[in-house]
């Protein structure tokens, strides 16, 4: 279950981070906070049910941690290896992500929607019904990743390479793409028309 | 509270199980198949489905009903009462279900289906077909898709934007994000 306690300013309907009463904008040591946070990720194999909204992370190795229902949202995410790990609904939702390492992952409902992307690596990874809609994303690969029921609808993907991709019943409809290289991909089985989709 | 996700790949619908932190009575919401896999997450886990709620009664999200009574004596909840062959307690907006420490809010949001319902609890919305990420359930007619639209405008995106939304089908999402990005919200009605 997701640990949601509203933060206790008055007034503010955000909700609090771990281990603290009140929300980010309302953290007294942002800075602080994020060191110790970082410790306390690297640290622990199971990191689960952890509201870490607006969290700043830089360089930090996250490899084959297993991550399950937390809320990352509007993280800062620079240079952070996830490579190996499990995610299950995870939050990454309005947050940045430059040069993060997602390599031979098993992301399962994992949320990404309104993200900016960069020169990040999916490759080689099971990304299942992940929610990747409106995500700014560029300079980025998920090759040889079984992407099953995920869907990208109304993003915006610029040199983004899907080759070898099980894309079965992935969704791109009102996607704006670039030089996108879907070769050996099974395009076929992916919805790109900007019509409304029969459930 | 725990709470689960569980995927079912005969009709690609999903169904949500909230439970105690330990074993005990459990809310099941939608039972689109009831197979080994679902059943297993319960009793793994020391769960007893005691309630079930239904978004809508179309198929993919009943059809396990029979086989959940064969194992577990759970009240059925749904907004149509009458459509069912087992027997069904109604709900609506101004009658909630009760499921004991679980508190429920029901939204009625018809356009997919005439007894479509939404359940909000604890900062999490279940929407069955009315909204997924990205888009919205389908309408067969015009008329269906603007009461759609309208119920979705009126009841659901009116809530708190750090609402979770966990649909029917598809991969979860929020509704902050549904607002900016979901190309069918940025129709004109």
């Amino acid at each position: 279950m997701f640990s949601l306690r509203t933060c206790s300013t008055d007034g503010c309907a955000h909700w609090a981070l771990h281990q603290r009463d009140v929300c980010r904008k309302h953290l007294e040591d942002p800075q602080d906070y994020d060191q110790e946070t970082a410790a306390m990720l690297s640290g622990s194999e199971v990191i689960s049910e952890l509201n870490l909204s607006s969290l700043v992370l830089k360089d930090l190795d996250l490899s084959g941690k297993r991550i399950e229902r937390c809320i990352l949202s509007q993280t800062d995410l620079r240079g952070v290896d996830f490579s190996g790990s499990r995610i299950r609904l995870v939050y990454l939702d309005f947050s940045v992500l430059v040069n993060c390492c997602f390599r031979n992952v098993k992301l399962y409902n994992a949320v990404f929607a309104g993200s900016s992307i960069e020169n990040c690596n999916f490759s080689g990874s099971d990304i299942l019904r992940c929610n990747f809609c409106g995500i700014q994303c560029r300079e980025t690969l998920f090759n040889e990743s079984d992407l099953y029921a995920s869907r990208f609808i109304a993003s915006n993907l610029n040199r983004v390479g899907f080759k070898d991709c099980n894309l079965k019943q992935v969704r791109f409809e009102h996607a704006q793409i670039s030089e996108a290289d879907f070769s050996y991909s099974n395009t076929e089985d992916a919805f790109f028309e900007n019509k409304a989709y029969k459930m | 509270m725990r709470f689960f996700s569980y995927f079912s790949v005969l009709h690609f619908s999903n169904c949500y199980l909230i439970g105690p932190d330990g074993p005990g009575d459990a809310v099941l919401i939608d039972a689109g198949i009831f197979d080994e896999g679902l059943l297993r997450l319960i009793e793994d886990n020391g769960l007893y489905v005691r309630w079930v709620l239904i978004t809508h009664l179309h198929h993919g999200h009943i059809q396990g009903l029979q086989t959940l009574l064969k194992i577990y004596d759970a009240g059925i909840h749904a907004f149509d009462a009458e459509s069912l062959e087992a027997p069904v307690q109604p709900i609506s907006e101004s009658k909630p279900p009760v499921c004991g420490p679980y508190s429920f809010q029901v939204l009625e949001t018809p356009g997919h289906s005439n007894d479509s319902l939404c359940f909000l609890c604890d900062g999490m919305l279940f929407t069955g077909d009315t909204l997924s990420a990205g888009s919205v359930g389908h309408t067969p007619t015009g008329y269906g898709r603007a009461l759609l639209l309208s119920s979705i405008r009126k009841k659901i995106l009116s809530l708190k934007e750090d609402v979770l939304i966990f649909p029917g089908h598809g991969p979860p999402t929020r509704l902050a994000i549904e607002r900016r990005f979901n190309p069918y919200l940025q129709e004109k009605l």
